[in-house]
């Protein structure tokens, strides 16, 4: 018939077979940043898989909220059908899937000017770190790099461990050679130093200490990075993108009120009412980790946050006791300044961003790792620590021998990263998992969570489930 | 001759007289027509002489005099007649012509109902129509026909009129002169891509030959709660929260003292006397050259919860003046205005603890009068209070909707055979709202202090407004001849569609640093622009905007021989914006065939068969099904929400919204039916039957991996059953009459494949659609019972489910692996009713009549959503808990008082029976006599007085037995609203 009369472009927004505009596939990208400020990949289920599992959290909030959750991850009672499993495996093959895209644009159309490397490189780095993620939580896991044009393109069986880890590592070693050092335009964008140490620590997991001691002297060596002599401006809106960032996810509320947020930080906030109505009070410290800080350690009280105690300069005065609050501590790092709630005209924390790789974490792990390769001498390993405990105000590590070292590395890892979701891994990692997280119901096969039942259910069986469920 | 004169008067069972009827003596070739006020004079007329009259559309009477020389009659009408006319696509045909699917309802079955919306008063009516309806004000029901074919529209197409739409909800009932409903290929084929899912055909009233009235009319009635659910009070929950901390080892809830209430939360938020109000204004006048029909309603009603009121205004206004015999125009005019309600629910009433008093009372002025906040550990940050939000919070909003649908019609006969009729329509509709966010104190009980309800800091002000306007265009050419005994009745058209909508939205807040303050509550400065109060900097702005048309072909015969042979086909040929160019058009046809057997010579005498039709079609339809908010399937645009932020710059990046397709179409539904019509014992008794088998095809599916998105064209759902409709009807003197009927249908329905066989899992609920099994079956596991025991426990297979001791489900090892797994899950209930019915009586003596509509359904389970507890919150209990397990032997189906996800996982336990019996509607009225009123200059007076939902038999706990829902998702009890008992008088004035 007439074809005018049906000729109806969308109104109000560009399609995406026309032409957009922009170069190479940088909105694209963009588009994959935004992903990783979802919910399901940014949001709390890093808490749960990463820091509640550990000794040094636990579920917090009242007794019977989320209690379910609360067994699943504070007491190791896994379960495949959880709603946080399966959002935590679809957030990070929703990102990888739109890596995809970029990456197959770029080489099919043959791209190969400088943005579109970037663009590429930076694709790759957030690919990796997807991966690198899904490795630790599941082990072994499909590895996709198809352009999903129907939904049998998204599922693969799974690939070993070692093919996910080479697979990883071909991608961080493109990224670290495309990726700039800095980005002064986009404070936060995906770096060289961030793909360096992403692979620092692969190697690290894989206990390849040669290589992520290398892979980590480059990034110290880059001299972009430092300590924040500050610790409250680092755990707060002024430490975003600071001299100690490597890589975050970026959280922001506009002028007019938008925000651009997860729950990350509003699920750990305060359970109280009125004005210490703060979030809904999951992911708190535990007694254990606040006996862990040695004797006028600095990070203590910006790790703690007591009820019935003065919160310590951040202007919201002294908190209420507990009870009523349901809990005795709370999670510092996620807490903010008073001024800023004023300003924004809400509670919660939706301003700052959330850690994913910080210097002091690479100093740690470069100490770690030479400390065990043996590259550097006891002297150079001590010098690493020292760093980061002169910032916490305490002496130099008396430590002297690789064991000794070794213990006093575990122990500044702990306190350095208490709350980041580091320690549940660590445990893991240094094999003492059973004998720390035993008493809370820790068995080897724990190591590993169960595949979502719903990724195995609409695999139609292609994915199959871990060994021990 | 010694012939008397005998004057008379003509009226239909309503007392309406009946203008041009015609009455003859019978055996003779005297007679006469009726009056203007259905009067009429016969002279020379034996006394002992019978009278015969007879008038289209009705059951011709027959009087004996027997000496009388006034007599009053009484005509029945005859929807069963084989001269009746019925509304068919794009024109009218006679019934006896046609080989489809028409149900008829007259404009009177729902005027007189207490439902703002004529298709809930459908519900029970009409075989093959399925229609849930909702207690929520203003809430539009879920219908469905023959069936549920399709993932995400199974909605009938709506022809108000002649122009399409998606609902009729801005129709008054009291407008309207006919509802047909089509239901099969023969009949609906000529709706092409819009026709798959059955369509209903509203026809306003027109003004008749001869004709000039003016009928008044009102009702008022209250509308009450029923079927509340027994919820736990202060003393039960106390003693079952005590048990559950006990059972989990937890330290007893340690602020009793200061929660010292007793409230029953449904009844605290529910208007005791809901009014419903409607007054109507309608005058008909015809002239020879002018026909005019003008209708004016107004109607006022509450809903159940307090504070929810809904106003609305109608405008009906048809013309049509005949220029000269063979040139007509007219117009035609449906206004509305409403003003809607604020509506809430009853789920957040079934959940709050009992133990706190709605409002706290203080010796401290500023704290007394107060909401009081449940208890932080009992839904205090999960639901507040629900008291505050009805009677606060729900009722800061204003809302206003505007529609005008009308048309414009001109229509030529030429060459005696043709007709050619232009129709332009329009249909506007404006919808505006303004609300406000207040700042609410509340009272929280533990620490003694006033927090902000809902933690909220900022006053806010939120103001939209948006227009659609559907424009469309149909050009009828028609063509009507009789060879002979060849009779053909064609027509072919072209009709297009354009629909545009453009909405706009913004908010702004108040700035907490100001002096001015915030907000004030006073809905004179609830606009965007609100100053000093507004903060500029916080005001944002949106738009939503489509267009989208579409152009299509059309051509219809219906042909029969001697009205015995009877053949009809149509043809459609649908072209879309929506789709890819080169895809962008669709065929949809249908034939049907009938047989008239009593037409036939050699079935002249069959005894008490009057009338026997044997008919079939076939056909195949469209389906234009997008889920919602989806305009442009083939330009998939970008997500605006996939932003970037670097630092505190905000830059727009986006992700593709889901891959294009360029070979998308529209889902096709192969159907074909099989049916008897028949009439016996002089067309008293009626049966017809009908088999009916729809087969959807390349359902358009939107597919979501989780991770991936795209629209594709895969999957089969089937839906078959039978349909029987009965009446009979008999006077049993002159002043008795009665006919009694109703109607059953079976539905069949079966998912016969999806894409890639991938089950589809509807977010939140239980509905599972999988080939095999009907559409949005629920799924869960199996509880075989209690675990009694460890010793219990150790004997049965093992569940990785999650932790669980004595006391929790007993899921059943469905696949016999020696292991409680996800893989145990199975299909373990069916929202779909394995049939439908309806039932009806009505009794008239003397003056007054009583009409009985009975409805239900059978065979169907409905999911009970609520009350199951939650993971974040403790809920109230529902009263059944207080048999939870205790012990070995205290309970094998009530698990033990626990806050464990274990027990809330979907199963049997949450798996109710749906069927239910319903005392649907009860009408009794008189009508006053009309010899009297005639002195009065009056036609008519009638009082009415109507029941609706007087009382339902079921079997779930919840208030409504009846939960609609989407396509693939239904039958879910969420606990939201109750379907209220209806109680109304009425009165008719006609003049």
């Amino acid at each position: 018939c007439d074809d005018d009369l049906l000729d109806k472009l969308p109104l109000g927004e560009v399609a995406t077979n026309e032409e957009l505009g922009v170069g190479g596939q940088e909105a694209a990208v963009f588009g994959i940043y935004s992903k990783t400020r979802t919910t399901s990949v940014g949001g709390w289920s890093r808490l749960w898989f990463g820091s509640i599992r550990s000794d040094d959290a636990e579920k917090g909030s009242t007794a019977s909220d989320a209690a379910a959750n609360g067994n699943a991850f504070n007491d190791f009672q896994y379960v495949a059908t959880n709603g946080l499993n399966t959002e935590w495996w679809n957030g990070h093959y929703e990102v990888i899937f739109a890596c995809n895209e970029v990456i197959n644009n770029i080489e099919s159309q043959g791209l190969t000017d400088e943005g579109s490397l970037i663009n590429d490189a930076e694709a790759r780095a957030i690919r990796a770190l997807m991966y690198f993620e899904l490795r630790r939580d599941y082990g072994e896991v499909p590895i996709i790099t198809a352009t999903i044009d129907v939904p049998s393109d998204a599922f693969a069986p799974k690939s070993s461990v070692a093919d996910v880890d080479q697979f990883i590592i071909d991608d961080l070693k493109i990224a670290e050679e495309n990726l700039p050092l800095t980005w002064p335009g986009f404070p936060g964008r995906a770096t060289s130093g961030f793909a360096k140490s992403l692979l620092g620590k692969l190697y690290l997991y894989q206990e390849d200490w040669n290589n992520a001691y290398d892979k980590l002297k480059e990034v110290i060596d880059s001299q972009v990075y430092a300590l924040d002599p500050s610790l409250i401006n680092l755990f707060e809106k002024g430490g975003n993108n600071g001299v100690e960032s490597i890589f975050e996810i970026q959280q922001t509320i506009t002028e007019n009120g938008e925000q651009y947020a997860n729950i990350y930080f509003v699920s750990q906030g305060v359970r109280g009412t009125g004005e210490w109505n703060l979030g809904w009070g999951f992911n708190v410290p535990t007694q254990d980790l606040v006996d862990a800080f040695e004797p006028g350690d600095l990070r203590k009280t910006n790790t703690i946050l007591v009820s019935g105690e003065e919160d310590g300069g951040f202007g919201g005065g002294i908190l209420p006791e507990s009870p009523p609050l349901a809990q005795k501590y709370w999670n510092k790092k996620a807490y903010t300044m008073a001024d800023m709630r004023q300003e924004y005209g809400v509670n919660g924390n939706r301003w700052e961003n959330i850690k994913i790789f910080r210097y002091a974490d690479v100093l740690l792990m470069a100490a770690e790792a030479g400390n065990e390769s043996g590259a550097i001498s006891s002297a150079d390993v001590a010098d690493l620590i020292n760093q980061i405990r002169s910032r916490a105000g305490l002496p130099n590590t008396t430590a002297s021998t690789r064991s000794e070292l070794r213990d006093a590395i575990k122990q500044e890892r702990r306190v350095e990263l208490a709350m980041e979701e580091s320690r549940f891994y660590d445990l893991v990692r240094w094999g003492d998992a059973s004998e720390v997280l035993g008493g809370l119901g820790y068995l080897p096969k724990h190591a590993l969570y169960p595949i979502p039942q719903e990724a195995i259910d609409q695999s139609g069986g292609v994915i199959t489930q871990n060994s021990d469920y | 001759q010694d012939g008397v004169t005998v004057r008379g008067s003509v009226v239909d069972t309503g007392g309406q007289p009946l203008p041009g009827a015609s009455v003859v003596v019978k055996g003779t070739t005297t007679g006469t027509q009726t009056d203007f006020d259905g009067n009429f004079t016969l002279q020379n007329v034996a006394s002992d002489d019978v009278i015969s009259v007879s008038y289209i559309g009705f059951v011709t009477q027959e009087v004996a005099l027997d000496g009388r020389t006034s007599v009053s009659v009484t005509m029945e009408e005859d929807t069963q007649t084989l001269d009746e006319v019925v509304v068919v696509g794009y024109g009218t045909a006679q019934k006896r012509d046609l080989t489809g699917s028409i149900v008829s309802v007259k404009g009177g079955e729902v005027a007189d109902k207490p439902a703002a919306n004529p298709v809930a008063s459908l519900q029970g009516k009409v075989s093959g129509l399925t229609v849930v309806n909702t207690g929520t004000l203003g809430g539009t029901p879920d219908v469905r026909i023959r069936g549920t074919s399709s993932r995400y529209n199974v909605s009938p197409l709506y022809v108000v009129d002649g122009i399409f739409a998606d609902n009729i909800n801005f129709v008054n009932p009291n407008d309207i002169e006919s509802i047909e409903v089509l239901k099969d290929a023969s009949s609906l084929a000529i709706f092409g891509v819009r026709g798959a899912n059955g369509v209903i055909i509203v026809t306003t009233k027109k003004a008749k030959n001869g004709e000039f009235t003016i009928n008044l009319n009102s009702s008022t009635g209250v509308k009450r709660i029923s079927d509340v659910p027994d919820m736990a009070d202060a003393t039960l929950f106390k003693e079952l929260y005590n048990e559950q901390l006990a059972n989990e080892g937890a330290a007893p809830f340690s602020y009793y003292d200061v929660f010292t209430g007793d409230t029953d939360w449904v009844k605290r938020i529910t208007n005791k006397s809901a009014m419903i109000q409607t007054y109507n204004l309608s005058l008909q006048n015809a002239t020879e050259k002018n026909k005019l029909s003008f209708g004016l309603g107004y109607r006022s009603e509450e809903g159940l919860i307090k504070n929810e009121e809904m106003k609305r205004i109608t405008l009906n206004l048809n013309n049509q003046y005949d220029l000269s015999d063979n040139f007509r125009m007219g117009i035609t005019i449906n206004g509305l205005r409403d003003k809607l309600p604020n509506t809430g629910s009853y789920s957040s009433a079934l959940n709050a603890t009992p133990i706190v008093d709605p409002i706290h009372y203080d010796s401290r002025p500023e704290y007394d009068g107060l909401f009081n906040q449940l208890p932080t550990e009992i839904g205090g940050p999960q639901i507040g209070n629900p008291a505050l939000v009805a009677e606060v919070t729900k009722n800061k909003a204003i809302a206003e909707r505007y529609r005008f649908v009308g048309s414009v019609f001109a229509e030529v006969d030429f060459l005696k055979r043709f007709t050619f009729k232009a129709s332009v329509y329009g249909d506007y509709n404006n919808y505006r709202s303004r609300s406000y966010t207040p700042i609410v104190p509340i009272y929280v009980s533990e620490t003694d202090e006033i927090a902000n309800f809902n933690g909220n800091q900022l006053t806010r002000v939120n103001q939209s407004s948006s227009v659609a306007f559907n424009f469309q265009q149909d050009y009828l050419l028609s063509y009507k001849n009789d060879f002979g005994k060849h009779n053909l009745n064609t027509v072919v058209g072209f009709t297009s569609t354009d629909i545009y909508y453009e909405g706009i939205s913004g908010s702004v807040a108040h700035d907490p640093s100001s002096t001015v303050g915030i907000i004030p509550d006073d809905e004179r400065f609830w606009y965007l622009d609100v100053y000093p109060y507004g903060d500029s900097s916080t005001r944002v702005s949106d738009s939503d905007e489509y267009d989208r048309a579409t152009s299509s072909f059309l051509a219809r015969a219906l042909y029969n021989y001697d009205s015995k042979y009877l053949l009809n086909a149509s043809y459609r040929r649908d072209a879309t914006s929506q789709l890819a160019p080169d895809n962008r058009a669709q065929d949809f046809w249908s034939l049907g065939a009938g047989w008239v057997a009593t037409q036939e010579g050699f079935m002249n005498d069959l005894g008490p068969l009057s009338y026997l039709k044997v008919k079939g079609s076939m056909g195949e339809l469209g389906n234009q099904v997008l889920p919602g908010g989806t305009n442009y399937p083939y330009y998939p645009g970008v997500d605006e929400g996939a932003t970037a932020i670097f630092g505190d710059q905000v830059i727009a990046g986006f992700v593709q919204r889901f891959e294009e397709n360029p070979d998308l179409k529209w889902e096709t539904v192969k159907m074909w039916e099989l049916g008897l019509e028949t009439r016996w014992l002089d067309n008293r008794f009626t049966l017809n039957a009908n088999y009916y088998n729809r087969k959807t095809e390349d359902l358009l599916v939107y597919v979501n991996t989780g991770v991936q998105t795209f629209f594709d064209n895969f999957g089969e759902i089937s839906n078959k059953g039978f349909e029987f409709e009965t009446s009979w009807s008999d006077n049993l003197s002159d002043d008795f009459s009665y006919s009694v009927g109703g109607n059953v249908t079976t539905i069949d329905n079966e998912v016969l494949s999806t894409f890639e066989d991938a089950p589809i899992y509807a977010n939140g609920t239980a509905s599972r659609t999988i080939t095999g099994e009907p559409i949005g079956s629920f799924y869960g596991y199996i509880v075989d019972g209690i675990y009694q025991s460890n010793a219990d426990i150790a004997s049965l297979p093992t569940s990785t489910l999650g932790t669980y001791a004595p006391g929790d489900f007993k899921y059943r090892d469905v696949n016999g692996d020696g292991e409680i797994t996800p893989d145990d899950r199975t299909t373990i209930g069916n929202p779909t009713p394995d049939f439908t019915y309806g039932l009806y009586v009505n009794l008239d003596y003397k003056n007054f009549y009583l009409n009985l509509d009975f409805q239900g359904v059978y065979g169907n389970e409905v999911y009970r959503n609520w009350g199951n507890g939650n993971s974040f919150a403790q809920f109230n209990y529902r009263t059944d808990r207080v048999n939870g397990w205790n012990g070995s032997g205290s309970s094998n189906w009530e698990p033990r008082l626990y806050s464990t996800d274990y027990n809330r996982f979907p199963s049997t336990y949450m798996i109710e029976d749906g069927s239910y019996f319903r005392i649907r509607n009860v009408q009794l009225g008189y009508s006053f006599d009309h010899q009297i009123l005639e002195k009065l200059k009056v036609q008519q007076v009638k009082l009415s007085a109507n029941f609706q939902n007087l009382y339902t038999w079921k079997n779930t706990s919840g208030f409504s037995p009846e939960a609609g829902g989407s396509p693939t998702s239904f039958g879910v009890d969420s606990g939201g609203y109750p379907l209220p008992v209806i109680s109304t008088l009425g009165l008719s004035l006609t003049f």
